[in-house]
């Protein structure tokens, strides 16, 4: 029986920062939908993304409002030429920014933010990347959901989960 | 260097309650690997990707791939029984080679990828109650380096895919792979004991005992767990 298991937030968490590695982007975060129906932030790996999912859940507004309305990627290469430049106080550190819907089974359920320090020119390769990434975090909230909880889905993995210990490799 | 993200557990659970509310409560099995295999694919820019899983009678077999080269590569080690994969599944570590085309370690597997534009593999187990049941592999269409990076994200992924499958067999999913891997299970220990046993008998490795079991059942038409029962010398069930 594993010890040492994963729980689902953990392993959206992993997803993220890898994405968010491979794009060679300055920060990630994630927002979800509450029980009440408001977008909340549910993590970021930095301070730009802790301000940016911060700043929209207090004015209720932002690139990942919109990717909720509109269910599609959003795209914004430089935020100072942007909508949101007149009437978000965007914090510093947010230049850029990369939203990909998360959805469940046609619900929407929230969204992956992507941000860049500096003004960036997001390529077709990097939206099918981070949407790639979104829908991996999609089919862990179903299979959470249909475990009945993230706790339940968390339990079925200590109860038949894995051993941690990745890391080993034989290369050659 | 980047901060590890700290995640709000209440919102989670708030988040998939709504899910569930909305009548989320469960999933396609085949579908759900079928995304987190291509999600890696396409997070990492590789060629592709494919999921081995050791089903009831402890056989490797290919359950998902994304394109043809994946196929190809999970097939071959599926008839064959070795390759990164199999060693990956089998010795329960991660596994990786600059070019599986060319590997001394899969003399017969590099004989018949040549032809096909497979290069570096990465295994990656898939591990349920302790020991390794699947192996997620990706692969590159030329020779690859693969780092400390490349392993620890790519295992991300191997653990989503621990996360469905464990899911789906606590909640006793009727699917065919379910029942496999569950039976798999149930039969893990006689099995890892007989390979025990022939190793020590043998001098052979794990991967060379456990092919040695499958061949001796193949060839008497019987079940593996049936004939590591009688390796043991425990009564047939």
């Amino acid at each position: 029986m594993s010890t040492s298991a994963d729980s689902v937030g953990h392993q959206i968490a992993r997803v993220v920062e890898a994405l968010r590695d491979t794009l060679g982007a300055d920060d990630v975060g994630v927002m979800l939908v509450d029980g009440e129906g408001r977008l909340r932030t549910l993590g970021s790996a930095g301070e730009a993304g802790q301000l940016l999912e911060q700043a929209q859940e207090e004015q209720r507004d932002g690139p990942g409002f919109e990717v909720l309305r509109t269910g599609r990627t959003l795209v914004v290469d430089d935020v100072a030429r942007s909508p949101w430049a007149k009437w978000i106080d965007l914090p510093a550190g947010v230049r850029a920014v990369l939203a990909v819907p998360i959805v469940v089974d046609d619900i929407a359920t929230g969204n992956v933010n992507v941000i860049s320090a500096t003004a960036r020119s997001w390529s077709d390769d990097d939206r099918e990347r981070a949407e790639a990434a979104a829908g991996a975090v999609a089919s862990l909230l179903q299979v959470a959901a249909a475990a009945g909880a993230p706790n339940a889905a968390r339990n079925a993995i200590e109860v038949l989960g894995g051993v941690s210990g990745d890391g080993d490799g034989s290369d050659r | 260097m980047s901060e590890p993200m700290k995640i709000d557990r209440e919102l989670l659970g708030q988040a998939v309650g709504r899910l569930r509310q909305s009548g989320i409560d469960s999933f396609d099995v085949d579908e759900a690997i079928r995304q987190v295999i291509a999600a890696a694919v396409e997070v990492f820019g590789l060629s592709g990707a494919g999921l081995m899983i050791i089903d009831s009678d402890e056989v490797l077999r290919n359950v998902a791939a994304t394109d043809p080269g994946g196929e190809l590569l999970e097939s071959i080690q599926e008839e064959i029984g070795e390759g990164p994969c199999v060693d990956s599944l089998y010795l329960d570590t991660v596994v990786t080679t600059v070019d599986a085309s060319n590997d001394p370690r899969w003399p017969t597997l590099g004989e018949r990828l040549r032809p096909h534009a497979i290069g570096g593999v990465l295994g990656v187990p898939v591990r349920l109650a302790g020991g390794a049941v699947a192996a997620l592999n990706v692969y590159q269409d030329r020779p690859h380096e693969w780092d400390q990076s490349d392993v620890e994200s790519l295992s991300a992924f191997g653990r989503i895919l621990e996360t469905v499958l464990a899911t789906a067999v606590l909640a006793n999913r009727q699917d065919e792979l379910v029942q496999q891997l569950q039976t798999a299970l149930d039969n893990r220990v006689e099995i890892e004991r007989a390979v025990g046993l022939l190793m020590g008998r043998y001098d052979l490795d794990t991967v060379a005992a456990f092919n040695r079991l499958r061949r001796q059942a193949r060839s008497e038409r019987r079940r593996v767990v049936e004939v590591a029962r009688d390796l043991l010398g425990q009564p047939r069930s």
